[in-house]
């Protein structure tokens, strides 16, 4: 009896060993579960979408495109300055010299809105700031042989400036100057 | 008698024919004698040149603020069609109406200042001016001032009789844009024949 006891108390022995080792063996693998679990909510590096199983939120509404952002290569942007800037190329055709006969409002001067311009134009004659006379429209392949200033010019020699306007669609769209000089043909100058 | 009168007349006449046309024959022969000093009357006419000169009256160019090199201008030619020399003088460049980056003295900002320009500043400045390709020289616009069309020449390109040459903008400017603008400028030029 006392023998069967003996054995009894063993084997609860034993059982209770195995029980605590397995409670250990439990204990720990929570304690790396935990840790690891803190060490991977610590983490930046986020967890990838698709290794997730929960949906992710959706961020918004919108065409998603592939590819860099489409600019223009420098090729093309200096092909659409060219471009731009030889459609504003403009001619001028001017006599250097106008003449006036003394007491007469009548300049003598040539002045051309050429053939190879695309635009047409109008021109201002231009006395120390003051417009003294202003054109009709030119259009290409016209021009203009004499003006009626609106004052009569005093000195022997005047040093003038005729002032191209183009005209695009009722705008001007780019002026031209060119300076010129007239002279008193009644005085032989 | 009458007969020999009239023979007499004759030669008489034809001896001083003869005289009258070798004293206008020597007189003529020292008027062109370029030794003995005398002056020869010589006319001519000359008409007046016709300037005939093409130039862009337009400035194109792109800023790409995320590139090293933002600013980005192409060449235009200037053609002097006169047969004789002309300068090309470069009075100012304009904004135009809706363009809200005015054109400022290039002087207003040391190159340093410009490109650390903020938003505001960037948005509302810039300094433009005309650059000689082939002597790499900027002519500067001076700062453009509301209603007043440029008339004072801030400097000159020279062109030969009957020739061209390039031109391309130039430019000072902040980098720190908001938003994609249109900007758009006038150029104001006068050309005229070369004085001396």
């Amino acid at each position: 009896m006392s023998k069967d006891n003996e054995q009894y108390s063993d084997q609860n022995q034993s059982k209770e060993k195995k029980k605590k080792k397995v409670t250990l063996l439990i204990g720990i693998v929570v304690l790396i579960a935990i840790l690891l679990m803190i060490i991977r909510s610590c983490s930046s590096d986020p967890v990838a979408p698709v290794e997730r199983n929960d949906p992710i939120a959706r961020p918004g509404v919108g065409e998603v495109l592939d590819g860099d952002l489409p600019n223009m290569s420098d090729e093309q942007i200096r092909e659409y300055l060219k471009k731009k800037q030889d459609a504003s190329l403009f001619t001028t055709a001017v006599n250097a010299e106008a003449t006036f006969e003394t007491g007469s409002n009548v300049l003598n001067l040539m002045v051309a809105n050429p053939e190879k311009n695309s635009v047409d134009c109008y021109f201002e004659i231009v006395d120390a700031g003051e417009v003294i006379y202003t054109s009709p429209l030119l259009k290409p392949k016209q021009y203009i042989q004499s003006a009626e200033l609106s004052k009569v010019l005093s000195e022997d020699i005047n040093k003038l400036i005729v002032r191209y306007n183009e005209v695009y669609q009722d705008n001007i769209i780019g002026v031209v100057e060119v300076a010129i000089q007239a002279v008193n043909k009644s005085k032989g100058v | 008698m009458m007969k020999s009168m009239l023979k007499k007349f004759t030669v008489s006449a034809m001896l001083m024919t003869m005289l009258l046309s070798s004293a206008v024959a020597s007189a003529a022969d020292q008027t062109i004698d370029p030794e003995n000093g005398s002056t020869i009357d010589v006319s001519g006419t000359a008409d007046s040149t016709i300037i005939v000169v093409t130039t862009p009256t337009a400035l194109a160019f792109a800023i790409d603020p995320n590139s090293p090199a933002p600013f980005t201008s192409v060449p235009a030619t200037v053609t002097n069609g006169t047969y004789a020399p002309i300068d090309f003088q470069i009075l100012g460049i304009i904004s135009e109406p809706g363009t809200s980056v005015k054109v400022v003295d290039q002087s207003m900002h040391i190159d340093q200042e410009w490109q650390g320009l903020g938003k505001a500043a960037t948005e509302s400045q810039i300094a433009l001016g005309i650059k000689g390709v082939s002597n790499g020289t900027t002519i500067w616009s001076p700062a453009e001032s509301d209603g007043v069309t440029p008339s004072t020449v801030a400097g000159t390109i020279k062109l030969e009789p009957n020739s061209t040459e390039d031109i391309m903008v130039d430019a000072k400017h902040g980098n720190a844009w908001g938003s994609a603008k249109t900007l758009n400028y006038k150029l104001y030029t006068r050309v005229a024949l070369t004085e001396n």
